[in-house]
């Protein structure tokens, strides 16, 4: 297991071993007490009884918390037993003393495994069952109320009395804030200083004031002199004006700092209630190896991207659901070990769980190796709990049906068992993530495993960027995602010209210029570019850059209102200037350069938006090929929309006039020829040029393309954005009543 | 003093509804107005920031004061004339709107109260676009005010 825990048992070890040293002691002087005549022994044997109790709770507690079950039920009881004796019941005799000493000794020697690195809890029930024994002699009249029982698995709250709320922060992000207060306090000093300033220019004004009213009553003659008067207001007014554009300066010097410090502030206090999901998830390897042995399989479950923080709100609420999903994993997902020997498949069940940040998203995910779930089970359960008519559940996609076992009720297997039924409880995952403002997917391949992805939103996050510049301008780029930058000679340059490939430890890893991307100018030539290697969960990809800059903390703003549905960025944010730099969608981008068909492409420059630009709906159920082609075609200065397949497209011919359609030709419902079929036969959008873009290319398909109707058909292969440009230009242009049909591009 | 009821006067004439408030401001030489309950604030645009792939409508990003900002092409949502003059242009926080948003304007006119029973059409020479951001027209001193129905610009 690559879980350390060992951070976290060897500091509980330490304590319990002061702990357990401190309780023998108390222990000691209690019998002493006991033993001694009545009057000597009050004050001694309270304070004994004190600290036994006080030992005995917190070994409990932390015990508890590392889910030390046995340890925390023994002393669990033992705490039970000092609150007893300190409401004066004499504790116990002689033997009720073996038996608590003997309590103590078991909890040592459990203790010295655990430092052994020995987990594996001890058996508890006679030991507890003889505690219980000595209480239930103390508390004949069961005034205490005694639930616990030792025998069941520690199902009992924490606490019985309850702890205020603490939130342990690490000093780094204490001293941030430390640091904050003198500034503030020199703000403060600062305002102080610009009432004072103005005061006196309020002075110096009304004494102005009062000399022009002086002289205005002063009639006319020979002895007042007008013009020595109007230059003394003259060089008043003068002093006035320099002086109020020097506090201006200071008073704009001052908001911009105190903005700054206000914003670093809020910042930091954010930041105070972000936790890293080590927090929940460091508990799930050893979870795992329980839930394996209840199933009899062998789970090695990795833990990847501990450290990255999340809201303390969202991390205490993930943890059930993240239960539930293991759980699943261990149950349903994986094999029997017999079964996944037939299949030749490694005998130890793999899963991972890795947590990334995103942009203002965090991914949390959970993948095993096991045998998937299989789309056609789902049909058929959906068909027999009479989801939807069998005839469409038929057409329904694998992804649709996999949807399906986040719905209430919604299960494949005839009996639950009682850790989980496939899809049982999967409708309060969501309904958790949903309500956390996130969202739930699963993937899934037959026999390959199922990945289920929380993508959870991160309110507000410091996300560390490098900074890189294409045409021109600057863009943000997360730093996790960057594995190597690789600055490039000519030599390579042009290479990577010819074939948009880069070898990198013996990968042929693809490379596109952000710069084409995003439809912005090429650099200048001679320009000394880099190349940004990335890695994403789905693959690497290479991002040319005309410049790389400096490594930058940046504050993370999602970005609203019309831009909220882009997915190029997942955002911006505030450069130290005031400047705003977008921050790149990683997962984006890799779709782009892996579709990126070769860097011949010379950059478009987008074009200003034309009064009325001409309407193209692009039709693709795939949400990243669609969105791509819509960007281009927006930044080309075209109006554009998706249809995710040939249904939703007709729809959207209805409501609105288009000037050319580009589709797709596999799409679920509805393919591309026959949406170029009925478009051809339905009168007003018979002359709406269509464009098939498509995978396929065989010689019949590109027949089949030319016999429905399409104008051009485009090779996604192939696919780039001046041919897609191009063919979108010529078909527009040549006019919609133009009847010259069937030039393949 | 004079002693005369006011009563009986008010009584005769229905009263004049309130009249709406609008910030005007300038796209070249068309004058638009924003109710001066949805404006937050007008400000000089220093830096936009253009986004690329952003729908057409969208001129880019503004930094107001450390919050970072839409900002809407009023020139491209109303189809009006190109800009004629390279002065700074501005940008009109709007408020009551679930994301923050701007639009960029040339200039700032001033305020006008416009009269409900003042508003009149718009003008058959309007092209679609704008007249169906607009609830209607006024004439004020600085010319014919189009008056803006902002849910219906930001939608574009």
């Amino acid at each position: 297991m690559t879980f350390d825990t060992s951070a976290f048992v060897g500091k509980f070890v330490e304590e319990a071993r002061d702990r357990l040293k401190a309780l023998g002691e108390a222990l000691l002087r209690l019998e002493q007490a006991i033993a001694a005549p009545e009057s000597a022994a009050g004050a001694g044997r309270a304070a004994a009884i004190d600290q036994a109790m006080r030992e005995a709770h917190s070994i409990k507690g932390s015990a508890l918390m590392l889910g030390f079950t046995d340890i925390s039920q023994v002393s669990h009881v033992l705490e039970d037993l000092f609150v007893a004796a300190k409401r004066g019941a004499a504790l116990v005799d002689g033997a009720g003393f073996d038996v608590v000493f003997g309590a103590v000794d078991v909890l040592s020697t459990r203790i010295e495994q655990l430092a052994r690195g020995q987990v594996e809890p001890m058996e508890v029930g006679e030991l507890g069952q003889k505690l219980k024994a000595l209480l239930g002699v103390e508390e004949q009249r069961g005034r205490v109320p005694f639930s616990t029982s030792v025998d069941e698995k520690g199902t009992r709250p924490l606490s019985q009395t309850p702890v205020p709320a603490t939130l342990r922060v690490p000093i780094e992000k204490l001293d941030r804030l430390t640091h904050l207060a003198p500034e503030l306090v020199v703000q403060s000093l600062k305002a102080f200083e610009r009432h004072t300033e103005l005061r006196r220019l309020e002075r110096i004004l009304s004494r102005l004031r009062d000399r022009v009213r002086e002289a205005r009553l002063t009639p006319d003659s020979p002895m007042v002199d007008r013009g020595a008067q109007l230059a003394e207001y003259a060089d008043g007014l003068d002093l006035l004006t320099r002086r109020v554009r020097e506090f201006l300066v200071e008073f704009s010097d001052d908001r911009v700092r105190l903005n700054l410090i206000t914003e670093e502030l809020r910042q930091n206090v954010i930041e105070l209630t972000m936790l890293p999901v080590a927090t929940v998830v460091d508990a799930f390897p050893r979870a795992v190896r329980d839930l394996a042995r209840t199933f009899s399989k062998e789970v090695e479950l990795t833990l990847r991207g501990r450290e990255t923080e999340l809201d303390k709100k969202i991390i205490e609420q993930i943890s059930e659901p993240l239960t539930h999903l293991i759980r699943n994993a261990v149950d349903h997902g994986l094999e029997t070990l017999a079964d996944r020997e037939r299949l030749k498949k490694n005998p130890v069940g793999q899963m991972v769980l890795s947590a990334e940040q995103q942009g203002n998203r965090v991914l949390i995910s959970l993948r095993d190796d096991g045998r998937g779930i299989d789309p056609a089970v789902l049909r058929a359960a959906a068909k027999r709990l009479n989801i939807a008519p069998p005839a469409e559940l038929d057409r329904w996609s694998n992804e649709k049906l996999l949807d399906l076992i986040f719905q209430p009720g919604f299960s494949t297997r005839a009996t639950a068992t009682d850790v989980s039924g496939r899809g049982v409880g999967m409708d309060v995952v969501r309904s958790v993530v949903e309500r956390l403002g996130g969202a739930v997917r699963v993937q899934s391949e037959l026999g390959r495993g199922t990945t289920v992805t929380l993508n959870l939103p991160l309110s507000l996050a410091l996300l560390r960027v490098v900074l890189v510049e294409a045409g021109d301008e600057l863009f943000a780029f997360p730093t996790a995602a960057v594995r190597r930058i690789i600055n490039l000679g000519p030599e390579e340059r042009k290479q990577l010209q010819d074939d948009p490939f880069l070898n990198v430890d013996g990968e042929a890893i693809p490379v596109a210029p952000l710069s084409m991307l995003l439809a912005l100018p090429g650099p200048l030539p001679g320009a000394r570019q880099s190349v940004l290697l990335a890695e994403t969960s789905e693959g690497r990809f290479g991002l040319l850059v005309d410049a790389v800059h400096q490594e930058q903390e940046l504050v993370f703003k999602e970005l609203k209102g019309p831009l909220r549905n882009q997915r190029t960025f997942t955002g911006a944010a505030l450069l130290g200037n005031g400047d705003i730099v977008p921050i790149l969608d990683v997962p984006t981008l890799f779709d782009m350069v892996s579709r990126a068909p070769s860097m011949q492409a010379s950059p478009v420059i987008p074009r200003r938006v034309a009064l009325r630009a001409a309407r193209v709906l692009v039709v693709d159920d795939s949400l990243v090929a669609g969105e791509l082609q819509k960007n281009i075609l927006l930044a080309a200065g075209y109006e554009s929309d998706i249809a995710q397949d040939g249904v939703e497209a007709l729809e959207m011919l209805s409501q609105k006039a288009w000037d050319l359609v580009i589709a797709d030709v596999d799409m679920p419902r509805m393919n591309g020829f026959e949406l170029t079929v009925r478009l051809r036969a339905d009168e007003t959008h018979r002359e709406t040029p269509v464009i098939i873009v498509t995978s396929r290319d065989s010689m019949e398909d590109r027949r089949r393309g030319f016999e429905v109707g399409a104008d051009a058909y485009v090779l996604k292969r192939e696919f780039d954005q001046t041919q897609l440009l191009d063919t979108v230009r010529r078909l527009l242009g040549r006019g919609v009543a133009s009847g010259s049909r069937g030039t393949y591009a | 003093m004079t002693a005369e009821p006011a009563d009986t006067q008010d009584s005769e004439a229905p009263p004049r509804p309130d009249p709406t408030p609008y910030l005007g401001f300038f796209l070249a030489d068309e004058l638009y107005g924003v109710p001066l309950d949805q404006l937050r604030e007008v400000a000089r645009l220093s830096h936009l920031r253009r986004v690329p792939g952003a729908p057409a409508g969208v001129a880019g990003l503004v930094n107001l004061r450390g919050e970072i900002l839409c900002a809407l092409d009023a020139r491209t949502i109303l189809a009006s004339a190109p800009r004629e003059h390279s002065e700074t242009p501005f940008v009109v926080a709007l408020r009551g709107f679930k994301d923050p948003i701007g639009l960029v304007v040339d200039s700032i006119s001033d305020i006008y109260s416009v009269f409900p029973d003042e508003i009149g059409p718009a003008p058959v020479t309007w092209p679609a676009e704008r007249a169906v951001c607009c609830i209607g027209t006024a004439a004020v001193p600085a010319g014919l005010m189009g008056l803006l129905d902002l849910n219906r610009l930001i939608k574009v």
